[in-house]
């Protein structure tokens, strides 16, 4: 039988989320390592299919909402082993800059995989291969595709590290209670790092999800000769952007530090799932008129 | 003006300029566009057009029923231009201007006028501190000027007698940043208010080898020459053109092809390829005609925007303060914006390569 790379890359990528919970839950360093190798492993495979994909196609696989989830997918990945690799430099405590943070890397895996899940479960006619529509071919294309990806993978490693905020003391505690040893509390990274690197990565995000609706509204003056609409994709692009706005503004507001701001870009990313995935289903549901293709 | 009339206009401008006031509002305008973006929208054209107009309000009865008249005098199907919608829109837009205002002046300080000497509390304070005593007799000034444009640090220095102080900024010109975004908002909303106010757009259907007006005042006239379909080898098609002649007063202005991704554009108007009609060789072309004073203006705002927010997430301004005493001793204060995340370590390894001179011992 054949090894297709993306049965493969699902296959690591569950690989790597199973080795960061142990790392999560026990610690150790070797445990770590693994699992970013399998991450990366994962990210590599992912890259190779959508390179093939890209070359059978003649086009960047950017252009229906299978190509954009598995896009979607890579730059998560993407975006959390640059900032794996960076993170230790933060930890102006530890000092120790051989032992990166990857403490995150169970929580982004599993918004990957809930992402990369939704992407091949879709029916085989939106899996095809097919030549792009005229409205497509436009350089914009990628321009406006390829920087919302980047946005949304940012979000979504955000997410992630959102989460580990929210649940940091309890996976602290069952890491006392099981697997008590002296370098249980030194190993995690307080609240207040994971919510530095949390708000790194939106900081990252947002201007690139504003190039990405900047860039979708030159093309839209382009092919339909209006920059904005009220489509609903444009219209939940902007509730999106919008949102998070709304996170860099209750920042710096006391009551809404630490968990609740990590909630709400937890919130933000189910804004972002709803803007890629739900728009086409409300545009479905109540019968709506949309441009967008996905 | 009465003392009561300007207190309460100082009080109400100070409310204006509250940042969770911006955070609600910003709530509110997002709640807004995500329960309108679940309507169907009534566009401009169909609302012009009473035909179509009649068979989009049938549709809509059809769907809500005894709703429909609530929906529609609540705006939901034209929510971008409903005053519900409109309103807190414009408050945004208000508290966005007066905290622009507000900042202007202390920004701009902090930007300019940041004096190089501090005070004893600034250097207590500060959330990197460091102190460190000469060992012999050795230019101090000089080692520390050297570590900071090293790292990118623009120095100035001030000699008060007996006391030398040393100030190094870098992105200092960042706090402008915030200015720059909040500026961009406005001049986006500006934008979309003169496209809205002073924009028109026309579909206009031109058959095979006709010349119909534009109208609007524009006084152009368009004559369809020809349409074509280009095809992928499987038959699908891969593009279409237009070749259309722009005609003022019956003289000819210019010719061109529009394609689908590229409208041709005479006189600010963009015509725009909408859609077609017919068979091989005698084709309707719908084309749409386009004039949009503000966007031009929303591009410009747009990337406007996307510069301020570079350069605030990614440009953090860093200062240190350094000073040397009548006795010699050095004494270093560091602080950054909140997004200087690596700024600990360079303040440790600047400390550590003054103390590597050999020349000065570590007292706190």
């Amino acid at each position: 039988m054949m090894f297709v790379p993306l049965t493969l890359t699902i296959v690591l990528l569950w690989l790597a989320l199973a080795a960061y919970v142990v790392h999560l839950i026990r610690g150790g360093r070797w445990v770590g390592w693994v699992a970013t190798g399998l991450a990366i492993a994962a990210w590599g495979t992912l890259t190779g299919e959508l390179a093939k994909r890209g070359l059978e196609a003649g086009h960047w696989p950017l252009t229906n909402r299978y190509e954009f989830g598995l896009c979607f997918v890579w730059a998560i990945v993407a975006v959390y082993l640059l900032l794996e690799a960076s993170w230790r430099t933060d930890n102006v405590e530890r000092r120790d800059r051989r032992h990166p943070q990857r403490q995150g890397g169970t929580f982004v895996l599993a918004v990957a995989l809930l992402v990369a899940t939704w992407a091949v479960t879709r029916p085989i006619g939106e899996r095809a291969v097919v030549p792009l529509l005229p409205v497509l071919r436009s350089v914009w294309l990628q321009i406006h595709v390829l920087t919302a990806v980047v946005g949304y993978g940012a979000f979504g490693v955000a997410a992630g590290l959102g989460l580990l905020v929210m649940f940091r003391d309890r996976v602290l505690s069952l890491r006392l209670r099981r697997f008590a040893h002296e370098n249980s509390v030194s190993e995690m990274p307080t609240e207040e790092q994971v919510k530095r690197a949390m708000e790194r990565v939106v900081a990252l995000g947002f201007p690139w999800l504003t190039l990405s609706i900047l860039t979708g509204a030159i093309w839209a003056q382009k092919a339909w000769g209006r920059y904005w609409g009220w489509d609903p994709k444009e219209t939940w692009a902007l509730i999106t952007w919008l949102w998070f706005l709304l996170i860099l503004h209750v920042r710096p507001l006391r009551r809404w530090r630490g968990r609740r701001l990590a909630a709400l870009v937890v919130i933000g990313f189910g804004v972002v799932l709803f803007t890629f995935i739900g728009v086409p289903w409300l545009v479905r549901t109540v019968r709506l008129e949309s441009l967008h293709g996905f | 003006m009465s003392n009561d009339q300007s207190r309460i206009l100082r009080r109400a401008w100070r409310f204006l300029g509250r940042l969770d006031l911006a955070a609600i509002l910003i709530f509110v305008v997002l709640v807004l566009a995500a329960v309108g973006s679940c309507f169907p929208q009534l566009s401009s054209s169909v609302a012009a057009d009473p035909e179509r107009l009649a068979r989009w309000a049938a549709g809509a009865r059809a769907r809500y029923g005894s709703l429909t008249d609530l929906l529609a005098a609540s705006g939901a199907f034209r929510y971008s231009s409903s005053t519900v919608f409109l309103v807190p829109l414009a408050l945004l837009a208000t508290v966005t201007l007066v905290c622009t205002l507000n900042r202007w002046r202390s920004v701009w300080r902090r930007a300019f006028y940041q004096p190089v000497p501090c005070s004893d509390t600034a250097l207590d304070t500060a959330p990197y501190t460091a102190r460190l005593a000469p060992s012999s007799a050795i230019e101090l000034p000089g080692i520390v000027r050297q570590g900071l444009e090293r790292r990118g640090f623009r120095v100035r220095t001030e000699d008060a007698g007996n006391v030398f102080y040393l100030r190094g900024d870098r992105n200092r010109l960042a706090h402008l940043a915030t200015l720059v975004t909040h500026l961009a908002v406005l001049l986006l909303l500006l934008g979309v208010v003169l496209s809205s106010r002073y924009g028109w757009r026309e579909e206009v259907v031109i058959d095979a080898g006709e010349t119909v007006q534009v109208g609007h005042g524009s006084g152009l006239a368009l004559r369809n020459e020809g349409f074509t379909v280009a095809r992928y080898p499987g038959g699908s098609a891969s593009g279409y053109e237009a070749a259309v002649v722009v005609l003022e007063g019956g003289r000819e202005l210019t010719r061109g092809r529009v394609r689908v991704n590229e409208p041709l554009i005479c006189r600010s108007v963009e015509l725009h390829l909408s859609g077609y009609a017919g068979t091989e060789g005698q084709y309707t072309v719908t084309l749409l005609a386009v004039r949009d004073p503000g966007y031009g203006l929303v591009v410009v705002a747009g990337f406007l925007l996307l510069l301020g927010l570079t350069v605030d997430f990614n440009f953090p301004h860093c200062w240190i303060h350094a000073r040397v005493g009548p006795e010699g001793t050095l004494r270093l204060a560091g602080r950054t914006d909140e997004r200087a995340y690596n700024f600990g370590h360079e303040f440790a390894a600047l400390v550590k390569e003054i103390e590597r001179s050999g020349m000065v011992t570590h007292v706190q």
